[in-house]
């Protein structure tokens, strides 16, 4: 249960601060700032043990969410934003807190995305 | 007005800075962070690879040790923290000169690297080395992944692992 809620932030965290930095004229910073403020306005009152988890996942998804449309659709934040609550759970086991661990994450799980993408796209153009 | 008295070419060029002579580093940095060679009107210092290196500098210790600072007095999450240091870094009027996204996307990314242990980051030194770090590595980064999330915060993450490299070596 506890993972389908992380998963379910960070897919929250990535649609939210994409669509708000796409359709407004925020600004992806703004987006992303704003959008993990509100959140944490939201859960706070919950007083759940995961809250803290929770947040640090939709924080670390909008990093995910502030991708370029050119380079990353809706869909592919999405995907991506999945990858990060994988790479999010593996940083549970980290014995110190290291700053950027969550942008480090959103941004390997944009690369790989990407990647993956471009070369399904390659692949499909052939066949 | 006789054409001997016109200076020749952009007025901007000929603006000359006695700190920064070091034409070999300005080269290497120009390459590794691939900015262009130009100096336009109302822009002194053009993309000097220095200027820019110690403007960003500026930025990624005004956000790291905001967050800190937050983090330390206040009692605030990290999350939070960072968020507000990053939506603050947002209203500061930088010139436009001084590329102002690039600027509040460092502070932003100064940010992150505050959300680390106050144990790595534990007096102003430590923090002003980290900058350094933060802002190369942004420079780096910011060319070659143009578009993609989480650029920032790897920047940072480069700036953890150092520092936690060199509190290995020295302990």
């Amino acid at each position: 249960m506890n993972s389908l809620l992380i998963i379910g932030a960070s897919l929250l965290g990535a649609h939210a601060t994409f669509r708000l930095a796409h359709r407004t004229r925020l600004g992806a910073i703004r987006a992303s700032t704003l959008a993990s403020l509100l959140f944490v306005a939201l859960t706070t009152p919950l007083g759940w043990l995961l809250v803290p988890k929770l947040q640090a996942a939709f924080f670390g998804a909008s990093f995910v969410g502030m991708s370029d449309a050119k380079r990353l659709s809706h869909r592919h934040v999405l995907l991506a934003a999945l990858i990060f609550s994988a790479f999010f759970f593996g940083l549970s086991f980290l014995p110190i807190s290291l700053g950027g661990s969550l942008g480090a994450s959103a941004f390997l799980s944009c690369i790989l995305t990407y990647t993956v993408s471009a070369r399904l796209d390659r692949a499909t153009a052939r066949a | 007005m006789s054409a001997d008295s016109e200076p020749a070419g952009n007025p901007a060029d000929s603006v000359t800075h006695p700190g920064f002579r070091w034409e070999r580093a300005r080269r290497i940095f120009r390459a590794a962070f691939k900015l262009p060679a130009d100096r336009g009107p109302g822009r002194p210092y053009g993309s000097d690879p220095l200027f820019q290196f110690g403007q960003h500098c500026m930025a990624f210790y005004l956000g790291c040790a905001g967050c800190l600072l937050l983090r330390e007095q206040f009692h605030f999450s990290a999350v939070i923290s960072s968020a507000v240091i990053g939506l603050a870094g947002t209203f500061i009027p930088f010139p436009d000169s001084h590329e102002p996204l690039s600027m509040q996307a460092i502070v932003y990314a100064g940010s992150f690297a505050g959300m680390c242990s106050p144990l790595l980051l534990a007096s102003q030194p430590v923090i002003l080395f980290a900058s350094a770090c933060g802002a190369l590595s942004y420079l780096f980064l910011r060319p070659r992944f143009l578009g993609f999330g989480g650029k920032l915060g790897a920047s940072a993450f480069v700036v953890s692992l150092v520092l936690l490299l060199l509190f290995a070596l020295l302990r």
